[in-house]
C-alpha cells in the first residue's frame, strides 16, 4: 500500500479518539488496581481492627501512609509521562528518592529508642520475610492492572517504563498491605516497604521491555 | 510544504476535534516529518533506505492508534519522534538476523542523542517562525554563543538593539511554547 493510501485511509471517517487522555487513563488505572488491592487485602489478609483509630492518632503509622502515598503519586505521574511520547518527565529521578530519604532518617531516629530494640528482640525477624511476600503479592494484581492501562497508552522507554510501574505497583501494595499490618514501627516499615517496593521495581525494569510492548 | 511546530499542532487539535481534512493533512505533515527521520537514522547506523517507507507507514498507524495519548502540551513533533523511534528501534529488533534485542544505544538511538535532536529540531522550527529581525540574534547569542556586542558587529545593529531583539525573540518563542511569565536570561 502506498503511503497516501494509507493516510486517506487512516483519515477517512472521525479521527475523534476513543478515549479520554492520557492523565484520566493514568488515574482511572491506579483507581482500579487500588481498589483490586483493597479487595483482595481486605478478603485474604483482614483490615486491622483500629483503622479508624490509627489514621488519626497513630503517628507512626500515618508516616508509613504518607511514605507510600508519596512514593505512589510520584511514580504515577512519572508514569503518565513516560507513557506519552515524546513528553518529559514532571519530576526527576532525584524526587524519587526524596521519601526514601525521609523515611530512613526517621527510622534511624526511632532506631536508637528503645522500643526499636524491644521490636527487634521479639517478632521484627521472624514477621519481616512473611510480610514481605504477603505485601509482594498484593502488588502482582496491581502490576498487572497498571501493566495493561500503560499498554493502552504508548510507553517508548519500555525498560523506564517497567521500573516506574514497579515501583508503582509495589507501593499500592504496600499499601494494602499497611491497612492489615499492626506492625507500628517506622524501622519495620522502612524495611519492609522499601525491599518490597524497590523490588518490586527491579522486577518491573526487566520484564517492561516484554510486558509493556505495544504495536 | 515546511509545517512548523504550530501548524501541526492546530491541524492534529483540529483533527482530533473531528475535522477529518485537518487530520489528513497533519497526518501527509506527519509522514514527510517521519520520512527524514527514518531514512537519516538508517542512514546513520549504516543500513539502506528500502525499509524506511515501511517503517514510516508503521509510525503513521501507531500515530492514528496512539492519537489518545497526544495531551496537548507535548510538542506535537517531540510526540512524533518518540513513535517513530519506538517503531524503528521495534523494526530493527524484528528484523536482526539472530532474534537478538535491538539496544537503541547500539544503533546509535541513545535517549541524550534523540532528546538533542529533537530539541534541535523544536528549536530549529520555533526560530523559523521569528522574523528575521529577531532571529539572527537570537541565533547569533544564544545558538553561537557571542556576546551581544559581538552579535551587533556581525548585524551591522547596536548592542542595546541585540539585547533588546534577544529579549524579543524569546518573548515571542515562549509565546509558541505555550509559556507564560518572563525569563530569567532574556539578555544573554
Amino acid at each position: 500500500m502506498r503511503t497516501d493510501e494509507l493516510i486517506a485511509e487512516l483519515s477517512a471517517g472521525s479521527p475523534r479518539p476513543r478515549r479520554c487522555g492520557p492523565t484520566v487513563i493514568m488515574l482511572v488505572t491506579v483507581a482500579i488496581a487500588c481498589l483490586a488491592v483493597a479487595i483482595e487485602a481486605s478478603l485474604w489478609l483482614g483490615v486491622r481492627a483500629d483503622l479508624g483509630h490509627a489514621l488519626s492518632g497513630n503517628l507512626t503509622f500515618v508516616l508509613n501512609a504518607v511514605f507510600i502515598v508519596s512514593v505512589g503519586a510520584i511514580a504515577m505521574t512519572t508514569l503518565r509521562d513516560l507513557s506519552v511520547p515524546g513528553r518529559g518527565a514532571a519530576f526527576s529521578m532525584m524526587t524519587m528518592f526524596v521519601p526514601f530519604s525521609v523515611l530512613g532518617i526517621l527510622a534511624l531516629h526511632e532506631a536508637h529508642t528503645a522500643s526499636f530494640h524491644d521490636l527487634i528482640s521479639h517478632d521484627m525477624h521472624a514477621s519481616l520475610l512473611n510480610c514481605l511476600w504477603q505485601s509482594s503479592l498484593l502488588a502482582v494484581p496491581a502490576f498487572a492492572i497498571l501493566a495493561i492501562g500503560v499498554r493502552y497508552l504508548a510507553p517508548t522507554n519500555l525498560r523506564h517504563a517497567g521500573f516506574i510501574l514497579g515501583l508503582l505497583a509495589g507501593a499500592i501494595g504496600a499499601f494494602g498491605f499497611c491497612m492489615h499490618d499492626r506492625h507500628d514501627s517506622l524501622v519495620f516499615g522502612a524495611a519492609l516497604y522499601v525491599i518490597g517496593i524497590v523490588a518490586s521495581a527491579v522486577i518491573g525494569a526487566l520484564v517492561g521491555p516484554r510486558v509493556l510492548r505495544w504495536h | 510544504m515546511t509545517t512548523t511546530e504550530r501548524n501541526m499542532k492546530a491541524l492534529l487539535v483540529a483533527g482530533l476535534a473531528g475535522d477529518s481534512e485537518a487530520y489528513r493533512t497533519f497526518l501527509q505533515s506527519a509522514s514527510e516529518l517521519l520520512r527524514r527521520f527514518v531514512r537519516g537514522r538508517l542512514a546513520r547506523i549504516g543500513r539502506s533506505g528500502q525499509d524506511s517507507e515501511d517503517i514510516v507507514q508503521e509510525a503513521l498507524i501507531a500515530i492514528h492508534t496512539k492519537r489518545h495519548t497526544y495531551d496537548g502540551e507535548t510538542p506535537v513533533t517531540a510526540w512524533i519522534h518518540g513513535i517513530a523511534r519506538y517503531k524503528l528501534i521495534d523494526n530493527l529488533r524484528a528484523s536482526s538476523v539472530d532474534g537478538r534485542v535491538v539496544d537503541p544505544e547500539d544503533v546509535g538511538l541513545g535517549v541524550q542523542e534523540i532528546e538533542q535532536s529533537e530539541a534541535r529540531l523544536v528549536i530549529r522550527k520555533l526560530l523559523s517562525l521569528l522574523p528575521v529581525a529577531l532571529r539572527r540574534p537570537v541565533e547569533l547569542v544564544k545558538l553561537h554563543g557571542l556576546s551581544a556586542s559581538e552579535a551587533a558587529r556581525t548585524t551591522g545593529t547596536s548592542e542595546v538593539t541585540v539585547r533588546v531583539n534577544v529579549h524579543r525573540g524569546l518573548k515571542v518563542i515562549q509565546r509558541y511554547c505555550g509559556v507564560e511569565g518572563s525569563h530569567r536570561d532574556a539578555n544573554g
